[in-house]
């Protein structure tokens, strides 16, 4: 019955042979039948370009992902939940400081999972929604995956939750409410966005070292809690392998310039969130991945294959949709590139501060890293690097597809349209909607404005090349 | 009572008031009240601090449409709304707009009025939870504030004017204290609406004509024979922001003839239970009074403290039920009100009703009946 399933993501079948007991209890305990099987079948082969070896391959660290997480405290692991934004360097480093330990963010893994592979995960939305996250409230989705997930018991109980305060209030918020309802032991990375109005690209080191001085106590507790030790050495080889990771994925999405766009983000986004969030796996499987999927878009970009025409227009979104593979689909559909989104890439303000040698200390080179992004810094940095990327990816317009549940992100939605339109004169399409959730904001529901919005942009490009 | 008549006369012309002393000088620090500005550090500076707490109204939400989209605290929206509809002096005049910034939505307003208006934009972050790091973290927000205000003024804050504006702070808190605790009697000498009415007149009035209004409030009060009487249920207000001009909650309530004896909120209504001790270093002592003593809001995590404080509120004032009102989209107070209704029962056998504002005129008729329902509810 795994078959046909596993094959499809990637299992050679000495490997589905050897996991199947496991899968069998991981699917019991998700309550994955033959229907949802069929279902999560017809998915891939529709929406996910299973004829690519590397996508395949990708698409089998999250369900490996998923059976250890729902395995894990069968198996005996302490269990850490980190949540998002996380802070990528933490989780690596506690995955490679024990084997004992399930280090993971339980949304991220039922997203793709249960959402993108297995078309499921509205049950599990409506788990929290049932105990206090409530429809209406627009609380975030990918919370109430983490609740939903935990109350469900798909991902279990956690010895520990790792959250983070420095750019979200929800998130911790959520896990406060995890550590009051359930007795969860909670630590979180506090922070506050105080900087002044004009002050990126530089960032203060007063935010640097507080943001630092955050990681480094959480680092510590969890060491604490989960009786594990993270020397120094393990810090900044967890530093340099997390580079070493970030820059091949980079390396591989300098494919996405070519014209035509050789892959679609819907094949090419289960690596980069697996990059968000890495463990082991990320470092071994997940780099064999990136280096398969650099020669299969070497080979695509030589036979001028893509995934929209030659010419089509080029779009900068703000984040794909991370449960269903339908809405970029149905973006694509409308005749619009969508090479990157502004979540990823390196700018050129970014590249500056990673050479920065000004901080040496592991936490404060971390702080100084994810400051340097722009979003989690203020808004005027998330402006400044969606002109950058604008720049870097000379697109033709701007999707800004916002989270609507999401209060960090829908600051600056409005700023961005106006700053980008009239500075850059690219257009912007403000598009209210779900990243983790498609019941309300479906790809039905965002075509006609996704479709305006293509057509202009084909007028636009055709009255410049007239 | 002739002091709220006093008063009520003074803000009526506070505003052409505070315009003139903007003329011959003065800066106007206007701050977003969620009880981490300490009025004080402006004063020391003699400029003049004004909280920005009106709200209750749907057009500026409406019209902060254009800016932001919609799912923020209504509050926060309102902000936004008041300042770029342009009709209100208060929000035009300010010089520079301090900003304890507390959560995202406090961020939004920050921001607006950064990216669409000329108005100077001051941020000092507000951590969440109360580690010595967090202190620290405050201690510098609030030195580089004083710092801010010297460079804006031309004045350099001097330990005697700090003092002097620590004294004036503190005795306008006590005086609401003692006002506030003497509703803890079955007699309450004073109603809500004239309780809420003076603490939102703190954020403007002049800070002298402020105490001098309290102390004889005080004293009128303490003088009243016999008291007013208070026949229905006692109540609990809480939640994230109680504005100026936001009454429609409040109107329900006395409709039924209940009575809120105390409230709680996050913003929009001046803490007042404790004091600065101004012995040491007063920078300190500030931090210590806002943010170490001061009970924190639901953006705190653990928030248990609040939740506590609140149980503890509701013996002391023997309530006879708790409304929580809060704003839309505020999702901090939005989780605790999932799980603080069966703390609060297992405390003191009391029930929780939960009300959500927009600031909308539709919602009144919904209200009406959850309120009525909840209160008949608490008489049987
Ligand atoms: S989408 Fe927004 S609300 Fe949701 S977890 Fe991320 S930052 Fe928090």
């Amino acid at each position: 019955m795994y078959t046909e399933l596993f094959t499809l993501c990637g299992y050679e079948p000495e490997e589905i042979e050897k996991e199947t007991p496991r899968i069998e209890r991981a699917f019991e305990k998700a309550k994955l039948g033959r229907e949802d099987i069929e279902r999560a079948e017809n998915r891939l082969r529709e929406y996910f370009d299973t004829t690519s070896f590397g996508v395949r391959k990708s698409l089998k660290i999250w369900m490996e992902q998923f059976i250890d997480m729902v395995l894990a405290r069968e198996e005996g692991k302490k269990i850490i939940y980190p949540s998002y934004p996380t802070v990528p360097d933490i989780t690596l480093a506690i995955n490679m400081a024990s084997e004992d330990v399930f280090c993971q963010t339980p949304e991220l893994v039922l997203d793709m999972v249960m959402g993108q592979i297995f078309g499921k995960i509205d049950p599990i939305l409506e788990a929290a929604e049932a105990h206090g996250l409530s429809q209406g409230l627009a609380m975030c989705s990918l919370n109430q995956a983490r609740v939903g997930g935990i109350i469900q018991g798909i991902a279990p109980m956690p010895d520990l939750l790792l959250g983070t305060g420095f750019f979200c209030d929800q998130t911790p918020k959520t896990d406060d409410y995890l550590h009051e309802v359930y007795g969860i032991p909670m630590v979180i990375m506090d922070g506050c966005m105080d900087s002044s109005w004009d002050e990126f690209p530089e960032i203060s080191s007063r935010r640097v070292k507080a943001l630092g001085i955050e990681i480094r106590r959480a680092m510590e507790e969890c060491q604490d809690a989960l009786g594990i030790k993270i020397t120094d050495e393990l810090l900044e080889e967890s530093f340099s392998d997390f580079t070493k990771l970030w820059t091949s994925l980079f390396m591989l999405w300098d494919y996405m310039k070519n014209d035509p766009q050789p892959m679609s983000l819907v094949d090419l986004g289960p690596l980069w969130w697996m990059a968000t969030s890495p463990d082991r796996r990320a470092l071994t499987e997940g780099i064999q991945v990136i280096a398969q999927l650099i020669r299969e878009m070497h080979q695509k970009v030589k036979e001028g294959k893509g995934v929209v025409p030659k010419g089509a227009p080029k779009v900068l979104i703000f984040c794909h949709q991370a449960t269903d593979p339908r809405v970029m689909r149905m973006i694509e559909n409308a005749g619009i590139a969508v090479p990157t989104t502004a979540l990823i890439g390196v700018t050129a303000s970014q590249a500056a501060a990673f050479a920065d040698t000004k901080y040496t200390i592991w936490e404060e080179k971390v702080a100084n890293n994810m400051l340097s992004h722009g979003l989690y810094h203020s808004t005027p940095g998330c402006i400044h690097r969606y002109r950058e990327l604008c720049q870097t990816w000379n697109v033709d317009g701007v999707l800004n597809f916002y989270h609507f549940s999401c209060r960090a992100y829908c600051i600056a939605p409005l700023m961005i349209k106006s700053a980008i339109e009239e500075d850059a004169g690219i257009p912007v399409l403000s598009l209210e909607g779900d990243f983790y959730d498609t019941r309300q904001y479906s790809a039905e529901s965002l075509k006609t404005r996704v479709e305006t919005f293509a057509d202009m942009l084909t007028i636009k490009a055709a009255s410049r090349s007239g | 009572m002739e002091a709220m008549d006093t008063l009520s006369d003074h803000l009526k012309t506070r505003v052409i008031e505070l315009k003139k002393l903007q003329d011959e000088g003065r800066k106007i620090i206007g701050y977003t009240p969620g009880g981490y500005m300490p009025e004080e550090l402006v004063y020391a500076c003699d400029a003049v601090p004004v909280g920005l707490i009106r709200g209750g109204e749907h057009e500026p939400v409406l019209y902060a449409g254009a800016y932001l989209p919609r799912w923020m605290d209504t509050f926060c929206r309102a902000q936004i709304g008041y300042k770029m509809l342009g009709e209100d002096p208060s929000y035009q005049m300010v010089d520079l707009l301090a900003v304890p910034l507390t959560d995202n939505n406090i961020r939004a307003v920050a921001d607006c009025w950064d990216f669409y208006t000329d108005t100077e934009v001051f941020r000092f972050g507000i951590p969440h939870d109360k580690s010595d790091f967090a202190f620290n973290y405050y201690l510098d927000g609030i030195n580089l504030l004083k710092e801010k205000l010297e460079s804006l003024t031309g004045n350099k804050m001097d330990e005697a004017k700090l003092k002097e504006a620590i004294d004036l702070c503190n005795r306008e808190r006590e005086l609401l204290k003692e006002i506030s605790l003497m509703r803890m009697s079955d007699q309450s000498p004073i109603s809500a609406r004239d309780f809420i009415d003076l603490n939102h007149s703190s954020f403007l009035a002049d800070k002298s004509v402020m105490v001098e209004a309290l102390e004889s409030v005080c004293t009128e009060m303490k003088k009243q024979e016999p008291a007013r009487s208070m026949k229905g249920p006692r109540i609990l207000l809480t939640g994230s922001t109680l504005a100026r001009g936001d009454y429609k909650i409040l109107s329900l309530i006395e409709e039924t003839g209940a009575e809120v004896v105390i409230e709680e909120f996050a913003e929009g209504m001046r803490h007042y239970w404790e004091t600065v001790n101004p012995d040491g270093d007063f920078m300190e002592a500030l931090a210590d009074r806002y943010f170490k003593r001061r009970v924190p809001p639901a953006w705190f995590r653990p928030g248990r403290e609040r939740l506590d404080f609140l149980i503890k509120l509701a013996k002391d004032f023997k309530v006879d039920g708790v409304i929580w009102y809060q704003l839309m989209y505020r999702d901090s107070y939005d989780f605790e009100s999932y799980y603080f209704p069966p703390m609060l029962e297992k405390e003191t056998g009391l029930h929780m009703l939960k009300i959500e504002s927009d600031y909308d005129a539709s919602e009144i008729g919904p209200f009406r009946t959850r309120v009525e329902t909840y209160i008949e509810t608490i008489r049987r």
